[in-house]
Order: C-alpha cells, then structure tokens, then sequence
C-alpha cells in the first residue's frame, strides 16, 4: 500500500520523535525495573528477588541509551534495541517467577511486565515476536512447574497475548483505514486542478500534481525547496508580504517555472496546522488564459472606443468642410445667375476676379482642413515628416504673425508683435509656421474681437514663443484636455472647428524638444506659449526688442 | 423691381454670409445680417420685421439651438417663418423639434428659391 505522503512527514522529516520516544522508554523502563526491586522488597519481604540479577537488566537499559547517544547504528535501530531488551526484562522475570514459586503476587507482576512491554512495541513485527516469545515462556514455565498449569497464571497469560495481538491487528487495520484515505486525500490532492503547496516557514513540504506540472517539476522534486523559488524576482516581495502576513486573501503574482519562464498567477494561501505546527498552505491558479481574455477586452474596448471618436470626428470634419464648399457653390451659382439674366447684372472682369479670390480663399480654407487631417492621421501612424534645419525663429514668427494680421484686425482682434530679433533654432520652418497659424487662429477663433499679443523672447536657454488673447478663456479642467486630438474645449455647437490645432502643434512642438502650455482663466482669455531650446542667439543686447502693431 | 421682402440671415462665417446675402440681393431681397443668435435676437427686439430667417444652428456667443428656442417661445410676436440652413448633423432632428423647415448646406439655389417663395 503506498502510504500517503502526509503520513510519512512525520518519518522523514520529524525522525527525532521516535528516537526520543524509544529513548524516554529505555530511561522509564530503566529506572521501573530498578524501582520495581525497591518494591517487593517491601511488599513482599523474603521473596527470591536477587538485587544483582537486577542492577544487570537495568544497566542494560541505561547502556542502550547511553550508545544510542554515540552510536549511529544504535541510534537507527533503537527499536529493536529496546526490543531486546523487553525480551531480557521478561527472561529474567519469569526467572524470578519460577524461582518465587508462582506466587500470585508475581503471577500479577508478570501481567503487568508483558502488558506494559506489549503497550510499547508498536512495531508489529517485534510484537509479533515477543507474543511468540512469552507463549513459548510460558509454555516451558508450565513444564518446568505443573503447578503452574493449574493457576491462573498460563491462561491469564495467553489472554493478555492475544489481547495484545488482536489489539494490534485492529490498530493495523485502522491505520490502514487511516492510510487508505489519506490515500484517497492524495488522490484528491492530486486531482485538484489549483495547484496546492503546503511549506512550513516557507519551505516546501508537499505538492500536488497540478502544482508539479504547472511549475515544471517531477513528482515530489518540489519538496524542500523554498517557495520563494517558484516567484518570479519581482514578485518576491508580495509573495513574503502574504506570507508574513498571513493573509488569506487572493492576491496576484508571477510564478516562475523550473525554465525560467515565467507567467501570471492568482494565490490564496492560509493557515493550517498540523502536529503542533504552524504551516502554510496556498491554492495556485495560472491566470494566462485570463490575462489574455483581460486584454483583449481592454483591447477591444479601446478599439471601440477610438471608432467611435473617429466616427463622431468624421462627422464634425464633413460639417467644417461643408461650410467652404458651401460657399464656393454658392458663388459660382451667383455667377451663373448673373449670366442668365444678363444686362446690369452681367458679370465683368473686377468681379469674376472678386469671385476668383474668394473662391480661392474657400480652396485654401478646405486645403488646410484637409492637411489637417492628414497631419494627425500621419502623426498616429508616427509618420509626420519634418526637415530640421537651422532658421532664424524671429523673422519667421514676424513674416508669420503680419501675415495674419489682416484678417486678425478685420475680425477686431488687433495684433501686436513683439519679437527679439536674431533667436535662431533647429527645426522645421513649415512646421514651425503651422505652429504660429494655429495659435494666432485660435486667437481669432476665441478671441472675441479683442486684442491678440504675440511675442518671442529669450528665457534660460529656450526660445519662448507667447500667443496672448483677451477671449473666452479656458477653464481649468478644459486646459489639459484641448491638447488632445479631436478635443475641444467649446462645444461642437458653439464654434467651428475640427479640434485638431493643438493636438497637431503639441506633436510638433515636442519634436522639436519644446513645450506647449497654456495658461488661462474662463472669460479672462488665454496665453499660450511655446518653449523650443535655442540653436544659438546672434549679439542682440538684451532689451533690444522691436515692437510692431498693425492696425 | 422693389424688394421681395427681408431675410434676415443669420451667419457666422463671413465668406459664406457675403456670399448668401450676395445671391439673395441678387434674387431681389432685401438682406439684414447677424452674425450670432444674439445679434440676430437683437435686431429683431430692435424691430426688424423681416418676412423670413435664414439661421445657421453653428455660430458663437449664441447658437442657432438656442436662439430657435427663444424665438419659438415668443411666437406669433414676431409673426416670422424661420428656415434652417445648417450643415450639421442633427438638422432634421432639431427641424422637427422646433417644427421649422430645413436646407442643408452646400446650399441647393432652386430648393432655397421654392421654399422662400412659399
């Protein structure tokens, strides 16, 4: 029968106990006997009872004990050892016996020798032999003394046999009992899908089969080994925590398998004791299968969300486009209208050039959209191409901001332009430009009319480009969002506008190694500015700073 | 020939508001502009009576959602049919709600021509 793992703990790693037990035995049947003389000399004065023959079959007891200290050997087999002497205490007993003439009295020390001798040999096959050994005693005591076969004595005597091996066989059968559903447990054990650990102080004393498998070891290859080792490194600190802790929450970690591999777990451990000890015992689950089905819902989830954004945009980008095309059909109608009816509403050169221009300016409108778009969607796809080279950043944000000033003053918003002059840095000219249009634009968006500062100065060693209007204003929550695609801080009702600007220019500006912030407060207008690191300034004094408003 | 009536057009963008009233004049209306649901209010509190308004729905300061419901909280004192001319999405939704007739942007001449003509 193979016997349950659990069992065989207490043989193999608690060896000191059946040691210490034969030991305490060998000391305890020592000094009995010895006490044992002590006593009938009392009781039973005059009795053949040799102190001799005695001190003999006691120094035997201390001596097994003494070598069982100093001998190895002794040590493995102490049992048989304190066997053999059991045999030698009833030797010389039944020697007393018969030379006391069967005395009840003795006839009832006998009892209580093989009894107690009997009660203390708990391995069958010493038993089995000893119980041969004293019928064969008493058989031949029977011989030597007939009168003994008429007492009490061989009868009392073969019933305290039997007694003792019948007792034995049933306390077999019920360790086997015993045995056989600890089996079954192993069997359990083993056919729990968790892995199971039981460790004491963290050291492992049985696994099951799932937990072998899962982590890659032989049957049984696990025990004694730390748990810690199955942990990858970075979950060796939450795995002592729990353990420290004791905590019989389920708790996530990474497992490391015999490989080295290494893979996601879920642990809940608790405590179990078990023969006065306080071990551990924790159910293993591999959750890679979870991780995966975790993330691709957060996967899809994401995904699902990005269409939807994607979609919600399409939907504002074809309104933002409708407005030019709009407005170019509509001219060309008027052109056309004009034409039919003819006479003083005929069209001439001045106005079919009017009407180019602004059909023109519709086109250029749609082109910016439209390069918008494909500026973000190339910036999604880290595509966005910029030429670095080294420009002079004041004359460009100049050309830039007067380029805009006409329709910034046509909207109301005049423009001041406050720029150091000779602030070189490396960067894309055009992506540069687009930057400064966006903002300037922004401006004149939700700048309500009022006046839009721009300005470029030297600070530390950044360029520091500003972008300054008296509008709407952003509120604080709105401040970190409007730099994100499609983000807008007003509603899509309010104003047009793809939400793509700033977005667009953050991207740009971090490329170039800068930052975007803005710095703003609802109703009380916004400043935006620009940091890029400066390539190099030309001998400019500091102060010396040109001012320019156009009106 | 003397004036068909008034429009009021209610636009934001600029080009598109020039060029609108441009083939409205043309057409023989008399076109009064504002460029926000606020001006256009107004102008109407100021006593324009026009015949008609065009209203664009995405315009600042105030949109063409909220100048709707004002206005049709205050019918019949101003005693003016309201189109809408907008290209966003929701048009037929908010033209139902507010139970006004609808153009949608780019603009079809001969649709705007009949339903002015109404």
């Amino acid at each position: 029968m193979e016997k349950s793992k659990l069992l065989t703990i207490s043989s193999k790693t608690l060896p000191n106990d059946r040691t210490r037990f034969n030991r305490g035995l060998l000391a305890a049947g020592g000094a009995a006997y010895l006490a044992w003389w002590f006593v009938v000399e009392s009781l039973l004065p005059g009795s053949f009872n040799p102190l001799f023959g005695r001190l003999v079959v006691v120094s035997l007891f201390f001596l097994v004990l003494i070598l069982s200290y100093l001998s190895a050997v002794v040590r493995s087999h102490i049992g048989t050892c304190f066997s053999a002497c059991a045999w030698i205490v009833t030797l010389h007993y039944f020697y007393l016996f018969h030379n006391n003439h069967s005395d009840v009295n003795w006839t009832i020390g006998s009892y209580i020798i093989v009894i107690a001798l009997c009660a203390c040999l708990e391995s069958t096959l010493l038993l089995r032999y000893y119980v041969l050994f004293v019928t064969g005693l008493s058989l031949l005591i029977g011989l030597f003394d007939p009168v003994v076969v008429k007492t009490v004595f061989l009868s009392g005597m073969l019933t305290i046999l039997a007694f003792a091996y019948f007792g034995m066989t049933a306390k077999l059968k019920l360790l086997k009992q015993v045995g056989e559903q600890a089996l079954g447990l192993q069997n359990l054990f083993d056919a729990v899908f968790e892995g199971v650990v039981i460790h004491d102080q963290g050291v492992v004393i049985d696994t099951n089969q799932s937990f072998d498998k899962m982590f890659g070891y032989g049957q049984g290859e696990a025990r004694g080994k730390l748990v810690t080792e199955f942990a990858s490194p970075q979950a060796q600190a939450i795995v002592r925590e729990n353990i420290g802790a004791n905590s019989e929450m389920p708790y996530e970690a990474e497992g490391k398998r015999k490989d080295g591999f290494c893979f996601p777990i879920e642990i809940r451990g608790k405590r179990h004791f078990f023969r006065g000890k306080n071990l551990r015992i924790a159910a293993i689950r591999d959750v890679t299968e979870e991780k995966k089905v975790e993330q691709v819902r957060v996967l899809l989830n994401a995904s699902r969300e990005a269409i939807k954004i994607h979609d919600e945009f399409v939907l504002v980008a074809s309104h933002e486009l409708k407005t030019p095309l709009s407005a170019i059909k509509m001219q060309t109608q008027i052109v056309k209208r004009k034409i039919q009816k003819g006479g003083a509403n005929a069209p001439d050169l001045e106005s079919v050039e009017k009407v180019a221009e602004f059909i023109e300016r519709q086109v250029d409108k749609l082109i910016r959209l439209t390069v918008d778009m494909v500026d973000v969607s190339k910036i999604s796809l880290g595509k966005l191409d910029m030429q670095v080279s080294l420009l002079n950043f004041s004359m460009l944000a100049e050309e830039t901001a007067k380029g805009l000033s006409e329709a910034l003053a046509e909207a109301g918003s005049q423009l001041t332009i406050e720029m150091r002059p000779g602030v070189f840095v490396e960067g894309d000219s055009f992506r540069l430009e687009q930057v400064i249009v966006n903002l300037l634009v922004n401006s004149l968006k939700y700048g309500s009319g009022k006046p839009v500062r721009i300005s470029l100065t030297g600070r530390d060693q950044d360029a520091v480009l500003e972008v300054e209007d008296l509008g709407i204003g952003l509120a604080k929550t709105d401040q970190a969002r409007v730099f994100q695609r499609f983000e807008r801080a007003v509603s899509s009702r309010d104003i047009s506008g793809l939400g793509l600007g700033l977005f667009i220019c953050k991207y740009i500006v971090e490329a170039h190694h800068g930052k975007i912030e803005v710095v703003s407060e609802l109703g009380k207008g916004a400043r935006f500015s620009v940091k890029i690191p400066i390539a190099h300034t030309s001998d400019v004094q500091d102060g010396d700073v040109r001012h320019n408003t156009t009106s | 020939m003397g004036t068909l009536g008034t429009i009021l057009l209610v636009e934001d963008d600029v080009d598109l508001h020039e060029v609108t009233k441009a083939f409205l004049e043309l057409e023989g209306f008399e076109v009064a502009s504002a460029f926000n649901g606020q001006q256009a209010l107004d102008a109407l509190l100021g006593g324009l009576k026009p015949n008609l308004i065009l209203l664009d729905l995405m315009m600042p300061v105030m949109n063409g959602y909220v100048f709707l419901s004002i206005f049709t909280a205050h019918q019949p004192p101003f005693g003016t049919s309201v189109v809408i001319l907008s290209a966003a999405a929701d048009v037929t939704e908010t033209a139902k709600k507010f139970d006004v007739p609808f153009v949608k942007k780019p603009l079809d001449i001969t649709l705007l021509a009949k339903l002015i003509k109404r």
